[in-house]
């Protein structure tokens, strides 16, 4: 099992991302589509019920069918980074290094001022690590890459 | 570590990208390992040194060693 994964080639991994991002949104917009009773009649409110059940399970089918792929590319991305060049994975592991432990200090220099100073914005606290995540993460690729050319 | 890649890649007359095709990295790898730049892995100096039929030894050596002794 474990050796057909690793001499799978993951093809369309960029897609496969695109399209689960749109169908994971999909549900958002589709939201929408269902308008509420018109009156206050049991039968309406039944009719309005029967639609939302059929609306959330279509929701679960696509968030599942997003994840499935999310997962997909995902080990698409790794394997194909784990495969390829050897200098493209080293960029790769010394960005990812260097953008966790900033993440990781910033995480705790976080949770001291907003502990202290604004209680209420610990709620966007994942926010804002994966925002200095993904930012350090670009910033420390494109260094390193300069450091090897 | 010090190489002689540039020199043996002249000897043979072959472009970086050929090099790197050979070995199946990208050209940027082997760009950065004639700069000294980057030590590759065991396995990509071996792939190397097979490729040039010669020994891994002949073709990397540590920075203090002189590799006329050799």
């Amino acid at each position: 099992m474990w050796n057909r994964v690793k001499s799978f080639t993951f093809p369309y991994t960029n897609l496969v991302l695109i399209l689960s991002a749109l169908i994971l949104f999909l549900s958002f917009f589709g939201v929408g589509l269902i308008s509420s009773p018109e009156s206050a009649n049991t039968e309406s409110i039944n009719l309005w019920a029967k639609q939302l059940r059929l609306w959330f399970f279509i929701t679960k089918i696509l968030t599942a069918i997003s994840v499935a792929g999310f997962i997909y590319s995902t080990l698409g991305f790794h394997f194909k980074t784990v495969r390829g060049d050897e200098l493209k994975l080293k960029i790769h592991l010394d960005s990812l290094n260097i953008a966790f432990t900033t993440t990781l200090i910033s995480f705790f220099i976080l949770i001291f001022i907003f502990l202290n100073f604004a209680p209420s914005w610990l709620n966007y606290i994942l926010l804002f690590l994966s925002i200095i995540g993904i930012i350090t993460y670009l910033i420390a690729s494109l260094l390193i890459k300069d450091k090897y050319s | 570590m010090k190489n002689k890649l540039k020199v043996l890649r002249a000897e043979k007359n072959i472009s970086q990208e050929e090099l790197a095709n050979q070995v199946k990295v990208s050209r940027q790898t082997i760009n950065a390992i004639e700069r000294e730049k980057y030590d590759p892995s065991l396995l990509l100096g071996m792939k190397i040194a097979k490729y040039f039929n010669k020994q891994v030894e002949e073709i990397f050596f540590m920075n203090g060693e002189n590799e006329k002794s050799r």
